[in-house]
């Protein structure tokens, strides 16, 4: 679920913390700058890891803040392929199921990767699964909340900073998620937990 | 900002885990501008409550993996990687995790797996 990323950087200190040492000044701007922010290709950044050369520290004419080339590893958060990730379902709609994971929310199971034969509810906005055993149909809720395994099929990085050529006349433009994540519960295990573990 | 390697290395769920608990005393005591850097500490280690990773430690998670290393058939890392994070159960849980390599095993040979799984998951749980 997590790996490490190598990133390389120039970090500038102000005047004003150089009352605290070098080490922990570095670490608070970088945890400032990239924690729970999404990475283009990378993932999204949790924690800084360690710090792997911190180079010399230069200063600029006419600046008091000094500059210095920074190489560290950040935690960053990137399923891989196929992996399997437990979750809590925050909502549905005709189009499939959003699932949370608390410090990540874009993720998506659409209607084609859910149990086989699922149907949506409109009245009451929940996914049912109709499980046949036995010439015996049940139905499987997948209620708000509930815990629940799926596989990641795939995922989407997309560019999010704004869009110069925009103009006024143009509608605010669609919500671009800059990291989604597509899952899929079409197997024997997968889905909600409670499923499985009765039986 | 430059990525130099965006894929390093692969952590398990403890470790991530323990560098947070780490990190947190100093995280209290930033400012309001590092309010994301709080909140994602914070619903990171909320998410990784609810696993066994809790309840780790590097001895149990080495014994673990020198287990592993007796499987049948050979495991690749990122399978072993999940055993930690999310050690199975039962034969249907391993099977998930194996895809389709578990056909190749017999269910004598998956029981026995699940059993020494159960015994380090167990230990987990000290």
């Amino acid at each position: 679920m997590f790996v490490l990323a190598k990133f390389q950087d120039v970090v500038k200190i102000n005047p004003s913390l150089y009352k605290n040492d070098l080490q922990s000044s570095i670490i608070d701007l970088l945890n400032k700058k990239l924690a729970n922010k999404v990475i283009l290709n990378v993932g999204l950044c949790i924690v800084l890891f360690d710090l792997l050369n911190v180079g010399d520290s230069f200063i600029f004419p006419g600046e008091g803040g000094h500059h210095t080339k920074i190489e560290y590893r950040f935690v960053v958060f990137r399923p891989f392929m196929n992996e399997l990730i437990t979750g809590k379902i925050k909502g549905c709609n005709e189009e499939g199921i959003q699932v949370t994971l608390s410090f990540f929310d874009d993720i998506q199971i659409p209607a084609s990767c859910l149990q086989h034969p699922s149907r949506f509810d409109e009245e009451e906005q929940v996914w049912i699964w109709e499980y046949e055993i036995e010439s015996e149909k049940h139905s499987l809720y997948m209620d708000i909340g509930q815990k629940i395994k799926f596989r990641v099929v795939s995922e989407s990085f997309m560019e999010t900073s704004p869009d110069i050529k925009t103009t006024e006349s143009k509608s605010v433009p669609e919500n671009k998620v800059p990291y989604l994540l597509i899952g899929s519960i079409n197997e024997p295990g997968l889905g909600v937990l409670e499923w499985w573990t009765g039986k | 900002m430059e990525v130099k390697n965006p894929q390093t290395a692969f952590l398990s769920n403890y470790e991530v885990l323990s560098l947070i608990n780490e990190m947190k005393p100093t995280s209290f005591t930033v400012n309001q501008e590092a309010s994301q850097f709080a909140t994602i500490m914070y619903e990171t280690s909320h998410y990784l409550q609810d696993f066994p990773c809790i309840n780790q430690n590097p001895d149990k998670i080495h014994r673990l993996m020198t287990t592993l290393k007796d499987f049948p058939i050979p495991l690749t890392k990122l399978e072993k990687l999940m055993i930690c994070n999310n050690p199975p159960e039962s034969v249907l849980q391993l099977s998930l995790i194996l895809n389709e390599k578990k056909t190749h095993m017999t269910e004598c040979e998956s029981n026995k797996i699940l059993i020494n799984i159960k015994r380090h998951r167990l230990n987990f749980e000290d």
